[in-house]
């Protein structure tokens, strides 16, 4: 599940909420191509869509994770109808999703009154790239089962699985290649 | 309840602890307890720095200095246990585990404790042969040797853990039982790590140790990291005793960068009505009263009591009497008391102290766990001990140890180098970089230092100095007297001098000299005390057959071929 980071100077009018949190500008400003956010809050973007929160084909593609990397820049010479050429404006775009069900409230206190995330095209980049960082640390799998696809293993079977494996004595060392 | 699992933590705690944040608002769970596998770096200033087998150029302040001294708390209870990367000198403090910072709990070399009902385990370090059978004897100012030994995991540990009866819910070590990659995707582990490849198909890979306290105490949890890669495993054990054969559910993860598998999130079932504080556990705590005659703090090899008709005793679990000594000796509290306290400096990043020699003294937790349950703090016994016990003995076994010695475990050899890429998932360890050279040189059981170019003289600043003078035994005025070849702990480091900072307890020991080292001198200036007894170089060191030296230290020059005379060619390595 991927969400939108939004890294762009331009983005960064607001706390970080509207940072990663909120759908991108391109949402707000097109209503027609995105009638509603069903990605905002739980679900992930489309495939289509504009998924790394470019609101400008001329951004360039910065960092949005390591899965994302290699398909993002198909999208960003506005073949996809995701995409308009369109300028971002400095409104605070993220103002009706700042208060995302998943922010704390502690991190909004903490960047609504600071002197460096309240300009619209300040540098927030401490604040900005820490919670994106945390994204980063972030992985799905860190709440799922990790051993849900797995038998269990006798000790039997697995010295069994060692004697057969031991029996190939093709196999040179790393050293002997 | 909700446990996370971290697997190495090399001091990164802030992001780790703002990872559990992200998680818990973004999935709206609520962590109970944090379990971290090691590698934990309770780095409270410079001198801790020193203390941690880490290249130099790779060791880093990091977070948990913050967390020491008080500036951030642990937002969620904290338990670890050791592993190869540590402040050595500041765990070697709580050889029965104890709080590192408020709400951070380390396990000690061995331990278990409760919480919520939920018993808790742990070894700490890595297995490696040769150190394996010797005690507790490292002591600050650590050799090179010591340095590395100081992790390794000790037989007479792994010995109380085979007294346990009961069953243990989780269990942590840092480093993998062997032959546990067999019960989980083998081919994807080396995949993933190819250069795991040979050992884990000649089934080297991993500790011996862990594998046998696997099989013995048959957790339903077993985490481990070290090797920096996620993997599952479903052991299920032979059944024992007519009972239904247990299951243990093994996970390795990885260290905390970005994404990587560093964390994982559990549903561990509690037992209602327990304390919601962390509880020593009775049982371990009968073991250790009954186990702790047997601690020697001594390089010497100790081989554990067996029913073969040499011992009188080789039974040391714990009967319902000894539990419920414990429990009383408790005055029926079992919650540990949250003692911690700050006993030396915290890292100022406003002033730093980068020629910060390491701080090394008892720890009042320590000091009254030992006076309530009447065990014996075997960091002071070390400290004392250190040059009455020698390394006579020691090696004879030796050099048969060293033959399975590199079996052990694979010393991460892509951690420091690759640190900064954070995405590589795979080495090459014929790639050898320096670093891995320094780590291999120390797994080769080198125990004569006179390669390393230390000819000088190096004062040895005798290891337990500092019980000189309130200590006026005659085992101690006779060591000061002697010029013994170093012990095991032959204190050839990089901070040879020390310093004993006051405490509520132990009295100060002499203020360390002003005069000052560079980082790679082995040469100790003026400022000599009385006390401090100049020692012979290490090229001496007797280590037993091993040694070729003789007794003269060997110097390496370039153009070695124009100086070697006859005798010397026999000697070169």
């Amino acid at each position: 599940m991927q969400r939108p980071q939004f890294r762009h100077p331009r983005q960064g009018s607001g706390p970080r909420a509207a940072g990663f949190r909120s759908p991108p500008p391109a949402f707000d400003r097109t209503g027609s191509m995105f009638p509603s956010p069903p990605w905002a809050f739980s679900t992930p973007p489309p495939p289509f869509g504009p998924r790394f929160g470019q609101c400008s084909p001329n951004t360039p593609p910065r960092e949005f994770g390591g899965n994302r990397g290699g398909g993002g820049g198909k999208y960003f010479d506005g073949q996809s109808p995701g995409h308009t050429p369109r300028r971002s404006s400095p409104s605070p775009r993220g103002a009706p999703f700042r208060r995302s069900p998943y922010e704390s409230p502690g991190r909004h206190s903490g960047y609504q009154g600071s002197p460096r995330t309240s300009t619209p095209f300040g540098s927030t980049h401490g604040r900005e790239r820490g919670t994106n960082d945390m994204e980063k640390y972030y992985k799905p799998s860190m709440l799922q089962d990790p051993w849900a696809d797995l038998q269990p293993i006798s000790v039997t079977q697995a010295q069994s699985k060692c004697n057969s494996k031991q029996t190939n004595t093709s196999r040179q060392g790393r050293y002997y290649n | 309840m909700k446990v996370a699992v971290e697997g190495c933590c090399h001091g990164e705690l802030d992001k780790i602890y703002e990872s559990i944040s992200y998680l818990e608002n973004k999935e709206g769970v609520k962590v109970d307890l944090l379990l971290c596998c090691g590698d934990f770096q309770a780095v409270r200033n410079e001198g801790d720095m020193k203390c941690m087998a880490v290249p130099a150029k790779y060791r880093h302040m990091q977070t948990f200095y913050k967390y020491y001294s008080g500036e951030k708390r642990a937002p969620v209870l904290t338990i670890f246990i050791g592993g190869n990367h540590e402040a050595s000198n500041h765990l070697q403090e709580f050889p029965y585990g104890g709080w590192v910072a408020p709400n951070i709990y380390y396990l000690g070399y061995a331990g278990i404790v409760r919480f919520k009902g939920v018993r808790i385990g742990g070894v700490s370090g890595i297995f490696k042969s040769h150190d394996y059978k010797k005690g507790h004897f490292e002591f600050p100012p650590y050799s090179p040797e010591s340095l590395r030994s100081v992790y390794h995991i000790r037989n007479i540990d792994v010995f109380k853990l085979k007294q346990i009866k009961m069953p243990i819910d989780i269990f942590m070590t840092h480093d993998w039982p062997r032959g546990i990659y067999h019960y989980g995707n083998t081919n994807q582990l080396i995949r993933q790590k190819k250069f795991l490849r040979q050992e884990v198909e000649s089934g080297t890979l991993g500790s011996p140790a862990a594998a046998e306290l696997l099989d013995h105490m048959q957790p339903t949890y077993w985490f481990s990291a070290h090797l920096h890669v996620k993997f599952a495993a479903l052991m299920q054990h032979e059944a024992k005793n007519n009972a239904a054969p247990k299951i243990t559910k093994f996970l390795s993860l990885d260290k905390c960068l970005p994404h990587r598998d560093f964390l994982q999130i559990l549903e561990v079932a509690d037992r209602p009505g327990s304390s919601v504080h962390l509880e020593y556990d009775p049982e371990w705590l009968a073991i250790l009263k009954a186990t702790d005659s047997l601690q020697k703090p001594s390089c010497n090899f100790w081989n554990p009591p067996q029913d073969n008709g040499l011992h009188t005793r080789w039974d040391f679990s714990a009967s319902e009497e000894a539990m419920m000594e414990v429990v009383s000796d408790l005055s029926g509290d079992l919650c540990i008391p949250e003692n911690f306290s700050l006993t030396v400096p915290a890292y100022d990043p406003s002033r730093p102290q980068p020629n910060a020699h390491p701080f090394y003294s008892t720890n009042p937790q320590t000091t009254e766990l030992c006076a309530t349950l009447g065990l014996t703090d075997i960091y002071i016994l070390a400290g004392q001990s250190g040059q009455a016990y020698g390394e006579e003995g020691a090696t004879g076994a030796t050099e048969e140890e060293e033959d399975e010695d590199s079996t052990g475990s694979v010393d991460e050899p892509s951690e420091y180098p690759t640190d900064t890429s954070g995405l590589s998932s795979s080495y090459n360890p014929d790639e050898i970089t320096i670093e891995d050279e320094w780590e291999e040189e120390e797994d080769e059981g080198v125990e004569c230092a006179e390669g390393k170019g230390t000819d000088a003289v190096v004062p040895e600043g005798q290891v337990g100095s500092q019980d000189s003078d309130r200590d006026s035994s005659p085992q101690r005025e006779m060591a000061n007297r002697l010029i013994l070849p170093p012990p095991c702990s032959a204190p050839e480091s990089e901070d040879p001098l020390r310093s004993l900072r006051p405490l509520s307890l132990p009295p100060p020991s002499l203020p360390p000299p002003s005069a000052s080292l560079s980082q790679g001198s082995s040469e100790e200036e003026g400022g000599l005390t009385p006390a401090r007894v100049p020692k012979r170089t290490s090229g001496e060191t007797t280590q037993g057959p091993a040694s070729h030296t003789g007794g003269t230290p060997q110097i390496k020059r370039r153009n070695q071929s124009i100086y070697t005379a006859v005798e010397d060619e026999e000697n070169e390595g």
